[in-house]
């Protein structure tokens, strides 16, 4: 028996397959773009030929994410804020402050010892500091987005952008390279402004994080930069992210799906 | 056909309009009337404000005789300004109201609503008649006793269906009559079918959500709404205390400033008690979780939900903030937190 | 820390005073004054009432009472740049970033503990109703007594009569506090000075509207609200006949004819708190702020044998109070006064009241030919403060100006 996750976000759709021990069989993260149903049945096809299975094999499926209602073959929609949770419970159990920034929107979530919400904080009306954000901002800097999780390597100054909205952002980088600031300065102080603002949203779920665990999810955690100026901002030693951090939502999802069948 | 007063506060005694021969037409912020408001005021204020501004701006409001403000806050009296720039062909009346209870805060109040009464009297050309302000008074209790009787069947179970129609008797008081309002509440008393399990009871609170649907789709959401204290809902139908040995005013300013407040209306013994006391209506109607909608830049709440957030948590009750411009567009924005709290509360 | 700045601000005053025994130096005694209320605030020893920006700040004064209204320390705090600091803390335990910065600083120094206690804490409707909202959270915060002066939006006598009856019972209340009575002859002493101070502004007013006008850009800054602090009490009429003696002698010496001129401008609602070189920039652009709008007496002679009808007429006859209309008929009336070519309205982030009308008052004026630069600006909170853009709208309004 297998169980399928979905979640199709405003940017990317992905799909996480488990069995019923909850590992991972197949996963797969695709570019939603403009037909989300396409998309919907292309992230399924991935999964089931990744593991060689075919679709009577999934006992049940769950949706997530903004489109969830678009998944016409789910058997529930499930919010992304609860998968999250679930998800970073599988890969991180003790995590009690999961912090997702995904392309457009960001979450802080606040998980009890059981891995349960119990209160969680979204931005998504504004795309500072998420995905997108640092696509202009590397287009800005002329690095691949893969690169500037550890272009701030060797940083010193104390510089911190002050525009978040990405459109000035963006001049700002400009400006400052235009006036010979390095490239490391520049990567340091864009981290620095997500993790304030990462860790405002924070604040709003958990007002002292002091022996709690904190995790990062969504494909921002891929930006070891990011992620080390949130540990900073918060004054705390490590943020954990998973190995996979864009499919916690979907892995949550399967395991929702896992659970319900039982 | 009879002549409309409009109205934009629960404040507003409605009875004092239908006693002078008018119907009431509270003006709802639901309009497809373009943003022009900001230009006139600035842009931001609350939607509320700035939305029934847009109506009058585009025409999009019934033949009013007159309009009523009342100073309840920054926003509304900017309204109350704006108005006359807008449609100076109104007759336009302001009226004050205290911050809260005390004898003067009374006895001022109490003759802000005979002004009201006179004024409305004479808009219509109509004798003045207590006589006339008394029927409609123990009409409108008569309804406020029923919408009582109904809030408590709804707050015990979930009932599909009976807290929007519920709101839709509430809007017929405000935008229509009394007595057709008591009509559709009198076949509404018992619930069609039986209750159902399942949904999640919870307590909503805040400015303004008026639009039947919204119950609609709550309850698509998984939610049990057990109780409201909306100024489009208990704030506004509630009952007013005739009192024989005072003024039928006195008696109106003392049942308006005594019922639940919206926030800007205090109680200055104790400063905050809007805090406690909707902790204690989540806890009377067994709610387990409490879900806060307010309207963006609107200045008392914005003040004060800190404090309410403190109390819900110090009384171990999951609280839900929502902030938008109260209508259906804003609420499916607001979606996915409504349905991962729900999430969040069926653990 | 408080204690100490304010300390060290009257010591450096007074000593920089001695130095010069025959100056006028209007702009330092002032400062003086409200330094000493200051250290009186936070010395711990006084009787102390955080008030709304209305209170009736010469009556508490004889009732023995050291009061001031929260938006002041908002203020010092931005003028100090210690604002973001407090901002931070209040955002953190909730409060928006919608809601005014003047409020929400001071609720962060609440927090921080950086206000003093209250002995008790009178509130008023008017000039907001964020205002209102604050000082309750004060109270609910400090579990302290709150009295709210409900502020009529017009001057009929039922408005008159309800206030004044307010203004009578906030009187008992505050001697229920202080255990002493009111006492007619110290009241009717603080109406005296109040009377005497009023009379001063009015010259001072007068002077300023001189062509060309002998203030700068800096010298009657915010003076109309803040001085209502101290208009009830010996040192109030002192530094009035300071600023008085101030504009005459700078009239007298021809100083003013040196100023750069070019350009008459009314300031709308409160200045930008934190260091802003605008003052600079309009000296630079030969423009000069001759009216602040809150700089205007609006009410009549206080009567000592009907104090509270006094007061209560003149707390609602303070623009604020009434309707839009109301205002803007003073602001023409100011503008025609003062022959000014623009006005600059400072649309203060989060102000429902003032900003809130921002549309109306731009018609008003237009009405009478007198252009407005609206700035989208906060004035307490500098945090997000996007210089360059401000700096380009005040440039091009004045060249647009000349």
């Amino acid at each position: 028996m297998y169980f399928l996750g979905i979640d199709i976000g405003s940017l990317s759709c992905d799909a996480v397959l488990i069995d019923e021990q909850k590992r991972i069989v197949s996963s797969s993260v695709i570019l939603t773009g403009a037909k989300n149903i396409e998309a919907i049945a292309r992230v399924k096809k991935n999964v089931l030929s990744a593991s060689g299975l075919m679709e009577k094999d999934i006992r049940s499926i769950i949706s997530t994410g903004y489109g969830r209602a678009r998944v016409k073959e789910r058997d529930g929609a499930v919010t992304e804020i609860t998968c999250h949770a679930k998800g970073i419970k599988q890969v991180i159990p003790e995590t009690r402050i999961l912090i997702d920034i995904g392309g457009q929107d960001s979450k802080a979530i606040c998980l009890d010892v059981e891995g349960n919400v119990v209160d969680f904080a979204m931005n998504d009306k504004c795309a500072a500091g998420t995905g997108r954000f640092l696509e202009a901002m590397a287009r800005a800097l002329e690095v691949d987005i893969d690169q500037l999780g550890d272009l701030d390597s060797g940083a010193t100054s104390n510089l911190v952008l002050s525009s978040m909205c990405t459109v000035f952002a963006e001049s700002e980088v400009v400006s400052l390279i235009a006036g010979g600031t390095e490239q490391k300065e520049i990567a340091k102080g864009l981290h620095r402004a997500i993790a304030a603002r990462t860790h405002s949203l924070v604040k709003r779920v958990s007002k002292s994080i002091d022996g709690l665990v904190v995790s990062m999810s969504g494909g921002v955690a891929r930006n070891k930069g990011v992620v080390r100026a949130v540990a900073e901002s918060m004054n705390i030693k490590k943020v954990n992210t998973p190995e996979n951090p864009d499919i916690i939502g979907a892995l949550g999802a399967a395991i929702i799906a896992l659970e319900r069948s039982a | 056909m009879t002549k409309k007063i409009g109205f934009t506060c629960a404040y507003t005694p409605v009875p004092l309009i239908e006693a002078a021969g008018f119907s009431p037409f509270r003006v709802f912020p639901e309009s497809k009337a373009p943003d022009q408001a900001g230009h006139l005021l600035h842009d931001n204020l609350c939607p509320h404000v700035k939305k029934v501004l847009d109506r009058a701006l585009a025409d999009d409001l019934p033949d009013l005789e007159g309009m009523i403000f009342i100073n309840s806050c920054d926003a509304m009296r900017r309204l109350s300004d704006a108005w006359h720039a807008a449609r100076p062909q109104d007759e336009i009346l302001l009226l004050d109201l205290p911050s809260g209870i005390s004898s003067l805060s009374i006895d001022f109040l109490s003759k802000e609503y005979d002004r009201l009464a006179k004024t409305l009297f004479e808009w219509n050309h109509k004798p003045f008649s207590l006589e006339k302000i008394k029927e409609k008074i123990d009409n409108w209790n008569h309804l406020a006793a029923m919408a009582k009787k109904i809030e408590k069947t709804m707050s015990k179970e979930y009932f599909p269906g009976y807290a929007s129609r519920l709101q839709h008797i509430i809007n017929t008081a405000a935008t229509d009559s009394i007595d057709t309002a008591a009509a559709a509440a009198k076949d509404h008393l018992h619930p069609i079918g039986p209750a159902q399990k399942g949904r999640i009871p919870v307590f909503i609170f805040g400015n303004l959500l008026f639009d039947p649907n919204v119950y609609n789709l709550f309850e698509e959401w998984n939610l049990h709404v057990a109780a409201s204290d909306f100024c489009t809902s208990s704030r506004f139908i509630s009952p007013i205390d005739v009192k024989k040995d005072e003024t039928i005013f006195r008696s109106l300013a003392g049942s308006f400033l005594s019922q639940t407040p919206c926030a800007r209306t205090m109680e200055t013994t104790v400063p905050g008690s809007i805090a406690q006391k909707i902790v204690q209506q989540a806890k009377e109607t067994n709610a387990k979780g409490v879900i806060g909608f307010t309207l963006k830049f609107c200045d008392p709440y914005l003040a004060r939900i800190p404090m309410i957030r403190k109390a819900l948590q110090e009384a171990s009750l999951p609280f839900l903030m929502l902030e938008g411009d109260c209508t259906m567009g804003s609420l499916g924005q607001q979606q996915t937190r409504i349905e991962a709290f729900t999430e969040m509360l069926g653990v | 820390m408080m204690y100490d700045y304010f300390d060290n601000t009257v010591t450096g005053i007074t000593q920089k005073l001695d130095q010069d025994p025959g100056g006028i130096n209007a702009r330092k005694k002032y400062v003086l004054e409200l330094s000493k209320l200051g250290k009186k605030l936070y010395s711990k020893d006084e009787t102390i009432a955080w008030c709304g920006v209305t209170a009736p700040f010469d009556l508490l004064s004889a009732m023995g009472v050291t009061s001031c209204f929260v938006e002041f320390v908002g203020a010092m705090l931005a003028s100090t740049q210690t604002a973001g600091y407090f901002l931070e803390e209040a955002e953190d335990s909730g409060f928006a970033t919608d809601s005014c910065a003047y409020h929400r600083a001071v609720m962060g120094a609440v927090m921080k503990n950086a206000m003093p206690e209250p002995d008790f804490i009178i509130g008023t409707s008017s000039p907001c109703t964020a205002g209102l909202a604050i000082v309750e959270n004060f109270a609910h915060q400090y579990k302290k007594d709150f009295f709210i002066l409900n502020i009529p939006q017009n001057d009929s006598k039922d408005a008159i009569n309800f206030l004044a009856g307010q203004i009578e019972e906030m009187t008992r209340f505050v001697s229920d506090h202080t255990k002493k009575p009111l006492s007619k002859q110290k009241l009717g002493i603080a109406l005296d000075c109040f009377n005497q101070s009023t009379r001063l502004l009015k010259d001072i007013y007068d002077l300023a509207k001189t062509t060309p006008s002998p203030v700068d850009n800096n010298l009657l800054k915010d003076f109309g609200t803040v001085i209502s602090l101290l208009m009830g009490t010996r040192q109030g009429v002192e530094v009035c006949q300071a600023f008085k003696d101030e504009l005459t002698h700078r009239i007298k010496t021809f100083q003013h004819h040196g100023s750069n001129e070019k350009i008459r401008l009314m300031w709308i609602q409160n200045r930008i708190q934190y260091p802003f070189p605008i003052n600079e920039m309009l000296d630079d652009l030969g423009a000069k702020i001759v009216v602040d709008e809150l700089n205007n007496v609006t009410w009549e002679p206080m009567d000592p044998d009907h104090p509270f009808e006094s007061i209560a007429k003149r707390m609602i006859s303070i623009p604020f109070s009434m309707s839009t209309a109301t205002r803007i008929k003073t602001m023409q009336d100011l503008a025609m006064e003062y022959g000014i070519h623009g006005a600059i309205n400072p649309c203060h982030w989060g102000c429902r009241q003032g900003t809130g009308a921002r549309g109306l008052i731009s018609k008003g004026l237009k009405d009478i030919n007198v252009p407005v630069l609206n700035l989208e600006i906060d004035c307490v909170d500098s945090r997000n403060l996007a210089k360059g853009q401000i700096e380009t709208r005040i440039e091009a309004f004045i060249e647009m100006l000349s």
